[in-house]
């Protein structure tokens, strides 16, 4: 935990401020952000639910088999 | 809050170990009954597939995520990790509500095609992109999952400023 603790500076003085957010926060950010997008992207440019129920109007289409529903 | 005796907190990492594991097992399956709805062509198997992903959702996915989510928060309000004080668990709660608030979104197109495979195959009622969506879904929420677990072993290590700051008051006192 040494990245916790205060630092001394080329001068000798104590840093006192907050250490900075470690490396692997800073990749896990990147790769988070990379897939959010390319799943949005996938979300757009497919065909959504909203999109679906937009265009059926929420109704089920298709034929309705016997025994369906009992 | 980090007042918890030692048989409460292996009570509730246990609560916390077995609901974050049962979900990340649950989504699993989920994914395979996805794939299979989507892949396979007996429309009785696609039924029974898309019926069952309904029923797990309700039955056992949304309870352990919020299973999770909450023991989650008591475990680290109730030991000296904190929720706010290191970087692994800030980035495991952001994951977990993520996590949670997609699957509360899904909940609703998931029960959409389980009425349309009820009734009649989904593919011929034109959900093929629906389909091909929850797979993708179950697929991401699994990586997420992964990772929050992986984030729980390696607890890799980084304190925020808040925890930083509370550090420095602990031993200035």
């Amino acid at each position: 935990m040494a990245d916790d603790l205060p630092r001394r500076g080329p001068g000798g003085d104590t840093h006192l401020g907050p250490p900075p957010a470690p490396r692997w926060v800073k990749q896990l950010a990147v790769v988070a952000l990379v897939l959010g997008v390319l799943f949005a992207l996938l979300h757009v440019t497919g065909r959504s639910f909203g999109r679906h129920m937009q265009v059926h109007g929420g109704e089920v289409q298709g034929p309705v088999p016997a025994g369906a529903g009992q | 809050m980090t007042s918890m005796t030692p048989s409460v907190r292996k009570l509730a990492l246990t609560a916390h170990v077995a609901s974050s594991v049962g979900w990340l097992g649950a989504v699993a399956g989920f994914l395979a009954l996805a794939v299979e709805g989507l892949a396979c062509h007996d429309e009785r198997i696609v039924r029974a597939a898309y019926l069952s992903m309904d029923l797990m959702t309700w039955s056992v996915i949304v309870p352990l995520c919020f299973a999770s989510l909450i023991t989650g928060i008591v475990q680290s309000l109730g030991t000296p990790w904190g929720l706010l004080r290191h970087y692994w668990v800030l980035v495991k709660l952001a994951f977990t509500a993520l996590a949670t608030l997609v699957l509360l979104v899904h909940t609703r197109p998931i029960g959409y095609v389980a009425v349309v495979a009820a009734m009649t195959s989904p593919s011929a009622a034109g959900l093929g992109d629906l389909q091909r969506q929850l797979v993708r879904d179950a697929a991401l929420a699994l990586v997420v999952l992964l990772a929050t677990t992986a984030l729980s072993v390696y607890k890799p290590q980084g304190l925020t400023a808040h925890g930083w700051r509370r550090r420095c008051e602990s031993r200035a006192t």
